[in-house]
């Protein structure tokens, strides 16, 4: 599928609807990065084409938006189109990112990740397909480049910069605003959050990566209350604090594992061992949290 | 250097590796055996040249140059061979650390990508251990060490970590780019560190010479005295500022200026002069135990005479507020307050001159004390006799009221804690140049941080000597100048508007940004002044205090 492909409505079901009348929808089609289910796009893909929808597939939102692609601005700042991507959060960062501008209001965004679809169409009020077709495999939009690179949630940003000042890339630069701006997507290196990790106020979204909140996955209290706890207390002990940790992430089985081996008096990082172990982590793992995706 | 002939040796297959390495600005050398021959030349030639960290930028290319000459190594080595020379500098400081004090710092880029099982919080990356890459064995091995291990990004938590007294040492691996980056922070806040750089980098499978950090890792020297923990002296400082304890060591009975001297005196206050001064002779006099009695008595004797000035300061600007609450004056009166602020003043002195420090110390610090007393009384007299009749200064005539307003505080507390510690005339010498640069700097800090914060007495309507005022004057053009100066010297009553605008004017001619160059330059001038010290918990300490006072707030 092309990218930039138009796929026209059918709007066989209402058809005093003029073309005007449909409403656009821009869905995010990027299966292939794993963030949302192959699935999930096809349905969506193929409900819409029943209702007063006009459906425009992208094969890679972040593309597009890196492109600052003047075909999404203008269509993501037109009345009623609807955007159906990974997150909301992550959908609204990456458009003003693109360069819509601060004054237009933003589209209506659905989240796809986690689901398969059946949820928004709910909403939208379209029946979901009883059977899904599986369309034609979703490629990725450049073969020399994987689009990843943060995307800011202006909504959050302090404007502290620490970003800038932290990534060695020149990803980030300061605009004529004194705003932090992405300035070279390019640079982003693939799969590497970090400006999102060290940023206080969880202004920076990655939507392909697969770890909240920085996926563009609202903010929780949580997200705070553990990061209040990250910005340590100078009284509290540092060992304290990592061995809670460890804890509430549910390590048992590591620990077990490791006791396990002191006892056997393995010396540590016996590569069988390990093997093993991992296999225990993983299978455990995937029981605690069932539909988590580990690759 | 002597060895010459044997660093040669090393020095041409490390060249080869150079030449090999992958396409990019870094270089590191790709094998231990290559790593341990040139981490030898840059040890001796440490050792031999008696480098005591922190180094500059500066220093440490210079050295850097040093070394590639003397060894025959190719350009492109230099910010490695900066790296190893830090790390060597850095060394015995790290090796004194107890282990459960330091923290390893590994980057998640070392992980097999898309194979890691690992989730990540607040901390950074939750290793699992599932042995695909080096990173779970090294966590176990520090671990079992006494190491906190974190796997995280960047340094931010870490320099939180050090920054908050919870870890005092970091062991880390990083990449090139990255490390660079992050040098001028642990530069600045003077954290030992010792930094082990990836061998493969580019953000994704990285990997880094496992030998390399197990090396590092264990150095260990538990020779007593050599660590200066700050953090314990911290807590022993405050435990003596427990009002009973306080009654009991200034034999205070129970009249209404005692008790509100006493209250005062043990009253919040984050006790920064005891502690430096105890500092200061800790590092100098590395023994083990409680603080020795003359020495503590001094460092209260500091806080008597700091929380003495206090109250003349609430009262001379009025002040209704301090820590939070209303101020000795406001409470009890002006009189009482001014007699409980000399009984506080009188306790000091006599703190020092009954020390038991012995003659020639008590009257050596009596001296500094009174003196630097006399010389703030003077820079504060000087102050005051301007605000009564304000003409536009120039930036060096506000920099020189500000020498004469604060240095006399930092040199009392730091030279004071030097003739406990038996500090030599030539350390006595830095430590004021030190503390003149320091006062300096930190008047204009206070300066800049009111400007900003603009509340109700800012210093253009309350018209004082402002570096940020006087800087701004001298870049105006005629006309924004007079209206600059009419506004500070206070011949035009302002409304909030009207000082808005000259706020505006004084932003618009650059006074703030001007101060801020002054700023660094005086921060600058203070590490500077520390570059030849032989006392490496000294240095050390004086270091870090530049960094401890300026980020507070």
């Amino acid at each position: 599928m092309n990218a930039s492909c138009l796929n026209e409505g059918n709007a066989a079901s209402s058809t005093s609807k003029t073309e005007d009348a449909l409403r656009t929808v821009i869905l995010c089609r990027c299966e292939y990065a794993h963030v949302i289910d192959a699935g999930a796009c096809a349905r969506i893909d193929q409900a819409l084409a029943q209702g007063p929808f006009k459906v425009w597939s992208v094969a890679d939102l972040c593309e597009r938006a890196a492109l600052r692609d003047p075909i999404l601005l203008e269509q993501a700042a037109k009345p009623g189109t609807i955007v159906i991507a990974c997150l909301p959060r992550a959908v609204h960062s990456l458009l003003r990112g693109a360069g819509l501008a601060g004054d237009v209001p933003l589209p209506r965004a659905f989240g796809l990740k986690g689901g398969n679809g059946e949820s928004v169409l709910r909403t939208l009020g379209v029946p979901a397909p009883l059977k899904v077709e599986a369309g034609a495999k979703v490629e990725p939009p450049t073969p020399e480049w994987q689009p990843w690179f943060p995307a800011i949630d202006y909504d959050r940003c302090s404007g502290c910069r620490q970003c800038v000042s932290f990534c060695p890339f020149g990803v980030y630069t300061i605009d004529a605003d004194k705003r932090v701006m992405v300035l070279n997507p390019r640079n982003c290196k693939n799969n590497c959050p970090a400006c999102a990790r060290i940023c206080p106020e969880f202004a920076i979204i990655f939507p392909k990566v697969n770890d909240q909140p920085i996926d563009g996955s609202e903010v929780k209290p949580e997200h705070i209350e553990r990061r209040k706890e990250a910005v340590l207390d100078p009284n509290s002990d540092i060992h304290a604090l990592l061995a809670k940790r460890r804890q509430r992430a549910g390590l048992g089985q590591f620990e077990r594992n490791l006791q396990q081996r002191e006892a056997a008096g393995t010396p540590a990082g016996a590569r069988s061992q390990a093997e093993q172990e991992r296999a225990a982590c993983m299978k455990k793992a995937g029981e605690d949290a069932p539909g988590t995706a580990i690759a | 250097m002597s060895n010459a002939a044997v660093s040669n040796v090393g020095a041409k297959r490390i060249g080869d590796s150079y030449g090999r390495a992958e396409a990019g600005k870094y270089h590191v050398p790709s094998a231990d055996a290559e790593w341990a021959g040139l981490a030898e030349s840059v040890a001796r030639y440490v050792r031999e040249h008696k480098l005591i960290a922190p180094l500059a930028i500066d220093e440490l290319r210079d050295h850097a140059a040093a070394v590639a000459k003397a060894s025959d190594l190719p350009d492109r080595a230099r910010e490695f061979l900066m790296i190893q020379l830090n790390n060597e500098v850095w060394r015995e400081v790290v090796a004194a650390i107890p282990f459960r004090r330091r923290t390893l710092l590994l980057p998640p880029c070392m992980r097999a990508s898309g194979k890691c099982p690992a989730r990540f919080d607040e901390f950074g990356l939750l290793c699992e251990r599932c042995g695909q890459c080096d990173i779970g064995p090294l966590s176990d091995e520090a671990e079992q060490l006494g190491y906190a291990v974190l796997v995280a990004e960047g340094t931010s938590i870490v320099a939180d970590l050090v920054k908050k007294g919870m870890i005092d040492a970091v062991i880390g691996v990083s990449c090139m780019p990255s490390l660079e980056r992050t040098f001028p922070h642990v530069f600045t806040r003077a954290v030992p560190g010792i930094a082990i750089p990836l061998l493969k980098d580019g953000c994704e499978d990285t990997t880094a010479s496992t030998g390399w950090v197990r090396d590092y890792m264990a150095i260990q020297d538990e020779r007593p005295g050599l660590f200066l923990d700050l953090k314990h002296i911290h807590t022993e400082v405050q435990s003596w500022f427990r009002e009973s304890e306080l009654r009991a060591l200034l034999g205070a009975g129970d009249s209404e200026t005692e008790n509100i001297s006493l209250a005062w005196l043990a009253k919040s206050g984050k006790r920064w002069r005891p502690f430096l001064a105890v500092s200061v002779f800790r590092s100098l006099c590395p023994q083990g135990g409680p603080v020795p009695e003359p020495v503590k008595k001094v460092a209260i004797a500091l806080e008597c005479i700091h929380k003495a000035s206090l109250i003349y300061d609430d009262i001379q600007d009025n002040d209704d507020r301090r820590y939070g609450d209303v101020t000795v004056h406001l409470e009890h009166g002006v009189p009482l307050a001014l007699t409980a602020a000399l009984y506080l003043l009188g306790h000091g002195y006599r703190l020092i001159a009954d020390s038991g420090a012995g003659v020639e110390a008590s009257n050596a610090m009596i001296h500094l004390a009174t003196q630097g007393h006399c010389e703030l009384c003077l820079g504060q007299g000087g102050e005051l006799s301007w605000m009564r009749k304000p003409e536009p200064l120039s930036s060096a005539q506000v920099l020189e009221i500000f020498r004469n307003k604060t240095a006399p505080s930092f040199d009392v507390v730091f030279r004071l804690g030097a003739i406990c510690g038996g500090a030599t005339p030539a350390e006595h010498a830095i430590i004021k140049a030190y503390s003149e640069a320091m006062g300096i700097a930190y008047q204009i800090f206070d300066d800049l941080q009111d400007f900003k914060s603009g509340g109700d007495v800012d210093d253009v309507r309350s018209g004082r000597p402002s570096i940020v005022v006087a800087a701004a004057c001298e870049r105006a053009g005629e006309a924004d100048r007079r209206v600059i100066e009419e506004a500070w010297c206070g011949r035009q009553a302002l409304t909030g508007a009207g000082a808005e605008t000259v706020r505006e004017l004084i932003r618009r001619n650059g006074g703030e940004e001007k101060a801020g160059e002054f700023l660094a330059a005086y921060k600058d001038k203070a590490l500077r002044s520390l570059r030849p010290l032989e006392n490496r918990n000294l240095k050390l300490l004086l270091h870090r205090i530049v960094s401890m006072v300026f980020e507070r707030g």
